[in-house]
């Protein structure tokens, strides 16, 4: 049961964490439709996963692994640019969204974000999905032991759900601009995780051919099968015997993206008291 | 609406692609059996005399814990058996073996499929997850 548990919980993650990051932003700016849009297109990626495994299994074919690989190299790299596109607009845009939301102003200059809020809940549940519904299908199709195999992956799936969840709940508790921090140093981690995600499946698709070497061994941090090390993998990327280019890009993201994410802004219009410091 | 909408074509879309590929080679007959354990990839049937063309593959793991098949050509000249451990893996790279195919995540007591065109040869199956290539997860084979 275990290690099916661990592959479930992974494979969730991200898509659960992106979902609750963006989910806790709608409600936070009270974009109720925008909300209720992210479900549908969250329940469409599910649907369709779920629709190509079964359909995959009923003319007895697996989905060949370069192609589903460089497929979902594909969706990593678009939803790096959803994340980036995401962390730079909050960063931008955190002083004059908090005006906004205490006027509870209606604002159209939002609407095309939204929407591309939207589309990446969507990506990053199908990017993921894909993998999901494959193994998934195996626990429960070609599984000696269904019982044990079964419950595993759905407790897993179900856990990284429930930890999605425990973000968007304490999203919504957070203040605005602590929220925006926070959010936008996670999603940083998580798009140089999905960067050197996308690294690992064009290598595997055949399609990069340089830097495979291996840079180090992160057996001992992200051992395979155990539950930490599948948080590790499924939230940040991390790979047990990382190649020279996964790291490479790992760290050509996440370090400039975290400088500019946590560097304090600073104010423009009216000098003064520095960010943080007004009495809470 | 309209962003749901778009989203369902790009689903669409993707969903034909995939099935167009996945559809693309006739099913074949019998699948030749391997077995993963925790520390040896075996043949369960007859590894002998593996004819070129589409073969099919179907891989169990009998071990206890996560396991992967990945299926490598192997250069003349290369025993795949003894290639060089770096950072705890098989360095498959540095002798020149290509993956024709692979499947991750196959938990225990599941079964997957493979299958691959094959050109006479000399292949090999290795798990390469950290470890277990040293302890003994690889087998070679030929296809005449």
């Amino acid at each position: 049961m275990l290690p099916t548990f661990v592959i479930g919980l992974r494979e969730g993650l991200e898509g659960s964490l992106i979902v609750g990051i963006i989910a806790a932003f709608l409600i936070q700016r009270s974009e109720r439709r925008a909300l209720r849009d992210m479900w549908i297109g969250v329940v469409a990626a599910v649907g369709i996963c779920a629709t190509l495994a079964i359909v995959l299994n009923a003319v007895g074919r697996s989905l060949p692994s370069k192609q589903q690989a460089a497929m979902e190299g594909i969706l990593a790299l678009v939803a790096v640019g959803g994340v980036t596109y995401m962390v730079v607009w909050m960063k931008r845009h955190s002083r004059e969204l908090k005006r906004q939301l205490e006027s509870h102003a209606q604002s159209a200059l939002l609407t095309g974000s939204m929407f591309a809020l939207v589309v990446m809940a969507f990506l990053a549940v199908l990017r993921e999905g894909i993998e999901t519904a494959v193994f998934m299908l195996a626990a429960f199709q070609s599984s000696s032991n269904v019982a044990a195999t079964g419950t595993g992956a759905v407790l897993g799936v179900a856990v990284a759900i429930g930890l999605g969840y425990a973000i968007y709940k304490g999203g919504i508790r957070i203040n605005l601009s602590r929220f925006f921090r926070f959010t936008g140093f996670v999603l940083v981690l998580v798009a140089a995780g999905l960067l050197s995600t996308a690294a690992h499946e064009f290598a595997e698709a055949g399609v990069l051919t340089v830097g495979l070497g291996r840079a180090m061994d992160l057996s001992w941090l992200v051992s395979p099968g155990t539950i930490h090390g599948s948080l590790l993998t499924g939230m940040l990327g991390f790979q047990p015997v990382p190649t020279v280019a996964e790291v490479a890009l790992w760290l050509a993201y996440a370090v400039p993206m975290s400088i500019y994410v946590l560097w304090p802004q600073r104010p423009t219009a009216r000098a003064g008291a520095p960010v943080g410091a007004q009495p809470a | 609406m309209r962003i749901v909408r778009h989203g369902l074509v790009v689903a669409a879309v993707f969903l034909l692609a995939s099935l167009a590929w996945a559809c693309g080679g006739s099913p074949s007959s019998d699948a030749i059996e391997v077995s993963l354990t925790d520390g040896a990839i075996t043949f369960s049937g007859s590894s002998e005399a593996i004819a070129a063309g589409d073969v099919a593959f179907s891989g169990t793991n009998d071990g206890s814990t996560v396991h992967e098949l990945e299926l490598f050509s192997v250069p003349d000249g290369v025993d795949a058996t003894s290639l060089d451990v770096s950072d705890n893996v098989a360095d498959t790279d540095a002798a020149g073996m290509d993956v024709i195919d692979e499947v991750e995540d196959i938990a225990p007591s599941t079964t997957v499929e493979l299958s691959a065109d094959l050109e006479p040869g000399t292949y090999a199956f290795i798990c390469n997850l950290p470890g277990h290539y040293a302890q003994g997860m690889v087998a070679e084979f030929t296809v005449s």
